[in-house]
Formats: structure tokens, C-alpha cells, sequence
């Protein structure tokens, strides 16, 4: 199993972006009346009093709120680890993030195109790793059948992991969504440095929450509000006996913490974004222990 | 009956290449498939039963300018699923289509070849070293149930690919028949030309 803590990505750290920042205009000082948006330090805010003329985050921390979060910008959506939003643009997304730490692995939830491209560049520039992946995923292609009757659209890969990226202090990760002439979106980009902690067993079990909500009404119709999901997963893994400790010992660091977990980078269905709920190690024999993990998905 | 051109097959869909267009260009190709198979069973009908004069053998000049003519393009070997699939699949499948319709013109070249060498008043010869070009199995119809599509295809394919190696293998036999380097033994005219008595004439 592998863990990812990720690095946060500022304004400071995306050096580089061709997603533009128009989603409304950039707040100044004045007085905005009810349901105005304006952005403010890359977020988007809502007026939610008749007038205000409040900072946005101030108005948003404020009680009675006068202004309301809305989303991070489109720009920034791939970096906000939330769930249901990503950043979206035409033809391409190409950004470069130079992240104040190092790192060595760069995680893709929710990404469409048709290619991903992961270009790493140490500070003096010398390109040091380079690789593109397909985002199209032929693993159901299993017949005839299924050549000329699998749906197109059940054949995207949704989360891609570069895992093998080699440690380079100062280096700059410029990644390339193509999507030639449809539209490229990325949910989350997760760039941070990996810990591998233990391995994954067969057992270990995926699935997803739906935030979708359906309502009845007094008619007896029905309607479905669908609404975005997150994984979830129950990774059954195996950890020497001897590093137990240091293993719970880094668990407990990243409590409440969002980070990928990676059960098998070759099976996207293993990775998610997310906190864990709990963990269980029995120690089962001095060579090596059992461990349950619980993660709950925010994406 | 002159011989009867295989018609063209639309554009080869491509999973891999073109998936925008896939859905449309398959199900065309699917349905293309038909006619196609019924084309190459018209043409092993024709030639399987065609007669070619004994009296040209030897005769150069029926062997003349380009020909004889080769089939370039021969129908890829169909993958075996499993063990191949995934993009793997996908690919080897796009290559087989593709070389089916890059096949057509190539059949069309070599059949109308061997035409121009079929003469129905020559008599019959029993040649057990001539070839005979095999048939072209049921296509999968974009209606079938999906074991019945799996079965058909594998032998369909596999049938389309045996039909333009066998036919090549029948192109070879007449142009070594008209060139003259056919090996005599074995081989039997059979008359059937008779006179006014009913006699044979020889």
C-alpha cells in the first residue's frame, strides 16, 4: 500500500496555467447587494445579505454571513480536494506546479481526454521524467461482443497515478490534459511525496457513495437528483511485525488528513482520495501483522 | 456468369483510432459484413466451378503485362480472445477490419485475372491438385444474442481469412496452369463433347 500526503497547491506553487481565472469578476473594495459572486484569493463568494461591503472571507467568517463560499475557481478546482468539482477547458489543460517540498508522485482523479502527460524538470531544467498516458481504459474489451457493443463512454479511466517519479529538490511538475477537440477536466490533482507502508492483500473491498437524492412526492412520482459520489474502500494489507509501529505512528500523523491511498497503482479502482476512518493491526505472528484500514473517499 | 466484383466495404471503424466515429462506422461495417460474405461465396461458387482450357497450357501469352496478379493484402489472422485482450484486443481487431477493406480491391484485381482465363466451353479436367477457394462462414448480425455474436464472429473471421489466402492459392494454380508448368500426371480431361450419335468425340 501506498500513502500520499499531498502538498498544497497555492497560488505561489502553480507557476504556470493555461486555464483561465474569468469565472467572474475579481472583488474590490464597494457594496455588493444579494446574490452578487465575485472572487476572492482564487475562491468564489456569494452575497448572501442585501449589501455588504465586507471583505469576501471576512463577510464569509462573519456571523451573520454576509458573503457565502461558493467553489474554488475553475483554475483552481483541481486543487481544492473536494468532491464534485473540477477544472475544465477546451482542447488542453496544461499546468505547472513547482511545489516547495519534494515530491515524487503525482495522482489524477476524475480526468477526461485523451491523453495525460507528466513532464518533471529539475530547477536548472533539465527534464528528468517524462511520460504519457493514455486515458483510455480497454480493460472490459474482453470479446467480439464487446469490441462493437461497449459503450465509448465506459472506457475512460478516471484516476491515473505517476508513482515513479524520480526526488528532485525544486523541481517543477507541468502536466498536459489533451483532449483535441473536446474538453479536458481534471477533479483533483494530488502531487506529494509517497510513503510505502505495507502490502495489499486480495480481500480488500471498493465501492462508492452517492450523494444523489431521490424524493417522492405526494403523487407517488419519483425524481432522482443525481449528485456527485465518492469512493470509499477497506483495504485489507499485510505489515511486517518489526515496522508495526512506525506504521501506526504514521497513520496517526495523518489523521483527519486528506491523502491518496493507493492499494495497486495498476488498479484504479484501489486508489482514493480521503481520510481514514480506522484502522486495526493484529499482530499476527513475529514476522509479519494484519491490518484492516477504513478510508471514506472525497472524491 | 462473368465474375462478380466483391463490393467495397465502408471505412473500417477504429476503437482505438477514431472513437468518436465508432459507433456509426462499426454498426455500417457490421451490417456491410453481410454482403461482403455473400460477395466472396459468389466468387468461390464461381471459380470452384470454373473451366480453363487445357489446350492454353503453355501458352505464355495468357501471362502477360502485370500478371499474374498478387493479392498484397491478405485478411489478417483474427485474434484469439482470450488470451488477447484490452487494448490489445481493440487493436488487433482495428488491424482486421482494416485489412478487409484494403482485401476487396485486391480480390477484385486477381478475380477479374482469373476471369479473363475461364473458359466455360473447355472441357471438364479432373485435377486433384487444384485448389478450391473456401466459403465465407455467417457474418454476427448486430442482433444476435451475445454468445451467438461470439461464435459467429470467431467463425467468420476465420473463414474470410481462409477465402483470401485460398483464393491467392487458386490465383497461383492458374497461372501455373497457363504458363504451362503444370505437372500432367494425375491430371484427366474428361471429354464431353459429343457428336450427333451421342458418341464421345476425342
Amino acid at each position: 500500500m501506498i500513502i500520499i500526503k499531498p502538498a498544497t497547491v497555492t497560488a505561489a506553487t502553480l507557476t504556470a496555467t493555461n486555464v483561465a481565472e474569468t469565472d467572474y469578476a475579481v472583488w474590490s473594495a464597494g457594496t455588493y447587494t444579494l446574490g452578487t459572486r465575485r472572487i476572492y484569493d482564487h475562491k468564489i463568494y456569494e452575497v448572501v445579505a442585501a449589501s455588504t461591503t465586507a471583505q469576501p472571507d471576512v463577510g464569509a467568517a462573519a456571523v451573520p454571513a454576509s458573503w457565502l463560499y461558493v467553489s474554488a475557481t475553475n483554475r483552481f478546482k483541481m486543487f481544492d480536494i473536494s468532491v464534485g468539482s473540477g477544472t475544465t477547458n477546451a482542447s488542453s489543460i496544461n499546468v505547472t506546479i513547482t511545489p516547495a517540498t519534494v515530491c515524487n508522485s503525482v495522482v489524477l482523479f476524475d480526468v477526461d481526454g485523451a491523453t495525460a502527460q507528466l513532464i518533471v524538470r529539475t530547477s536548472g531544467g533539465t527534464i528528468v521524467y517524462n511520460q504519457t498516458v493514455s486515458l483510455t481504459d480497454y480493460t472490459g474489451l474482453n470479446s467480439y461482443f464487446n469490441y462493437y457493443f461497449l459503450p465509448i463512454a465506459e472506457t475512460g479511466a478516471t484516476e491515473l497515478a505517476f508513482i515513479d517519479i524520480p526526488n528532485y529538490s525544486g523541481a517543477t511538475f507541468q502536466l498536459i490534459i489533451s483532449a483535441g477537440a473536446g474538453t479536458a477536466s481534471c477533479g483533483e490533482m494530488i502531487i506529494g511525496q509517497k510513503s510505502v507502508l505495507a502490502v495489499t492483500n486480495f480481500g480488500t473491498s471498493v465501492g462508492i457513495k452517492d450523494y444523489s437524492v431521490k424524493t417522492i412526492d405526494d403523487f407517488g412520482n419519483v425524481s432522482i437528483t443525481t449528485r456527485p459520489y465518492s469512493k470509499r474502500a477497506d483495504y485489507d494489507v499485510t505489515v511486517e511485525t518489526a515496522d508495526v509501529g512506525q506504521f501506526n505512528k504514521f497513520l496517526a500523523s495523518i489523521r483527519s488528513t486528506p491523502a491518496v491511498y493507493i492499494g495497486d497503482p495498476d488498479r484504479g479502482e484501489t486508489i482514493v482520495l480521503g481520510y481514514y476512518r480506522d484502522f486495526n493491526v493484529v499482530l499476527s505472528n513475529p514476522s509479519i501483522s494484519e491490518c484492516s484500514l477504513s478510508v471514506e473517499g472525497l472524491i | 456468369m462473368p465474375y462478380t466484383a466483391i463490393s467495397t466495404l465502408p471505412v473500417s471503424p477504429s476503437r482505438l483510432g477514431d472513437p468518436t466515429n465508432f459507433i456509426s462506422e462499426s454498426l455500417a461495417f457490421l451490417d456491410a459484413q453481410i454482403n461482403f460474405a455473400s460477395n466472396c461465396n459468389t466468387v468461390a461458387s464461381y471459380f470452384n466451378a470454373a473451366k480453363f482450357d487445357p489446350y492454353n497450357w503453355g501458352d505464355l501469352s495468357a501471362v502477360s503485362g502485370s500478371s499474374p496478379v498478387y493479392i498484397s493484402s491478405f485478411i489478417a489472422a483474427p485474434p484469439t480472445v482470450p488470451p488477447m485482450l484490452g487494448t490489445e484486443l481493440a487493436d488487433s481487431i482495428d488491424g482486421l477490419l482494416s485489412s478487409m477493406v484494403a482485401f476487396v480491391p485486391d480480390a477484385n484485381i486477381v478475380g477479374t485475372w482469373i476471369d479473363t482465363l475461364v473458359n466455360p466451353s473447355a472441357p471438364v479436367i479432373v485435377d486433384p491438385t487444384r485448389p478450391t477457394i473456401s466459403t465465407v462462414n455467417a457474418t454476427p448480425l448486430r442482433n444476435d444474442g451475445q454468445l451467438t455474436f461470439e461464435s459467429k464472429a470467431i467463425s467468420f473471421y476465420g473463414s474470410a481469412r481462409s477465402f483470401s489466402l485460398s483464393l491467392q492459392q487458386f490465383a497461383d494454380y492458374v497461372a501455373t496452369f497457363s504458363s504451362g508448368l503444370e505437372d500432367w500426371n494425375g491430371i484427366e480431361v474428361v471429354y464431353t463433347d459429343t457428336d450427333d450419335w451421342g458418341l464421345i468425340n476425342e
